[in-house]
């Protein structure tokens, strides 16, 4: 079986401590808290939060991101791909499905259908222009179960894939 | 469709916040030649409005060894939106989109080991009145995930 994190940037020995996870759990409920926020909360030297942070950063184990909703940048049409492949690797398929730019989400998967994939337009006349010629033109694709999403019930994102 | 009217100094301020999170405000009003109360005012307007959010995204191996799983469910119509709500609460379960296509609900899960992915699929969702059909994938890679646009 394929080793399943393969691609890592991280050091896969790095583990969070307990202070750590308080830092980190203040980071997850605002990314732009300052150092001296953190070490005054949790009643640490602000150098430590500082130190860190940074290790946490640079071991690849921590994100801090400014998310946009999908409203902010227009997103209005939101789409779910399972994707059959025949007769070429998946991995390559994904790999030039993540090279669209609609494109915001591929994972590789177990199951009747080898890829997920999620789409992201401004709006339906995207998909015919601008994103099915590009997929189609993708070689390798067999079959796409499409799911238009239309309702967002509940989106948690704070948690990532190795970069 | 709902347009938001973010004009380019919003938009300037989520590109390169999409980059650097903890750019800090001055640096972000000298990179877009404004004032620094400016950049203040216009992020808090934007978190406010909840199309902006600051977060940490901790790796997934910092949660042990968990696997993603994408769930899809054909669900009685009528009760699509009751089910989805309750998979909502439901922890592992991270992202629940109601869709309309071969199925009705996507979900989106993390969970601590297969077997855990095989109890939420079998005694969980087996019990809940109005699933008719659950198609589970487990993801085995990721090759691409931006988690730079989301629902806030």
């Amino acid at each position: 079986m394929r080793e399943r994190k393969p691609m890592a940037a991280g050091n896969d020995d790095f583990a969070f401590d307990a202070l750590d996870w308080k830092i980190v759990g203040l980071l997850k409920e605002n990314g732009r808290a300052s150092n001296q926020d953190i070490a005054t909360r949790l009643d640490v030297p602000r150098a430590s939060v500082g130190n860190r942070i940074q290790k946490m950063t640079e071991a690849g184990a921590l994100r801090i991101v400014a998310a946009a909703d999908f409203s902010a940048y227009d997103y209005s049409v939101l789409i779910a791909l399972a994707i059959k492949v025949q007769g070429r690797s998946p991995e390559q398929v994904a790999r030039d499905l993540a090279e669209l730019p609609a494109i915001f989400a591929v994972h590789l998967v177990t199951g009747a259908h080898q890829i997920e994939a999620l789409i992201a337009v401004h709006e339906f006349g995207e998909l015919a222009e601008a994103v099915m010629g590009s997929i189609n033109a993708i070689a390798g694709i067999g079959h796409i179960d499409v799911c238009i999403a239309t309702d967002v019930v509940y989106y948690n994102f704070d948690v990532g894939i190795t970069r | 469709m709902n347009r938001i009217d973010l004009d380019d100094i919003d938009r300037g301020l989520l590109d390169l916040l999409g980059e650097d999170a903890r750019l800090s405000n001055r640096a972000l009003a000298r990179a877009l030649g404004l004032a620094e109360g400016t950049v203040r005012t216009r992020i808090k307007r934007l978190t406010d409005r909840r199309l902006l959010r600051f977060t940490a995204i901790t790796d997934h191996r910092q949660h042990g060894n968990p696997e993603f799983a994408f769930l899809r469910l054909r669900t009685d119509l009528n009760m699509a939106r009751e089910i989805s709500d309750t998979l909502a609460g439901y922890p592992q379960l991270r992202t629940v989109i109601l869709t309309l296509g071969n199925f009705n609900i996507l979900a989106i899960g993390l969970f601590d080991s297969r077997e855990e992915i095989a109890a939420v699929t079998g005694d969980f969702l087996a019990n809940i009145a109005g699933v008719l059909d659950v198609e589970v994938s487990i993801v085995t890679a990721s090759i691409k995930y931006n988690e730079r646009t989301a629902k806030l």
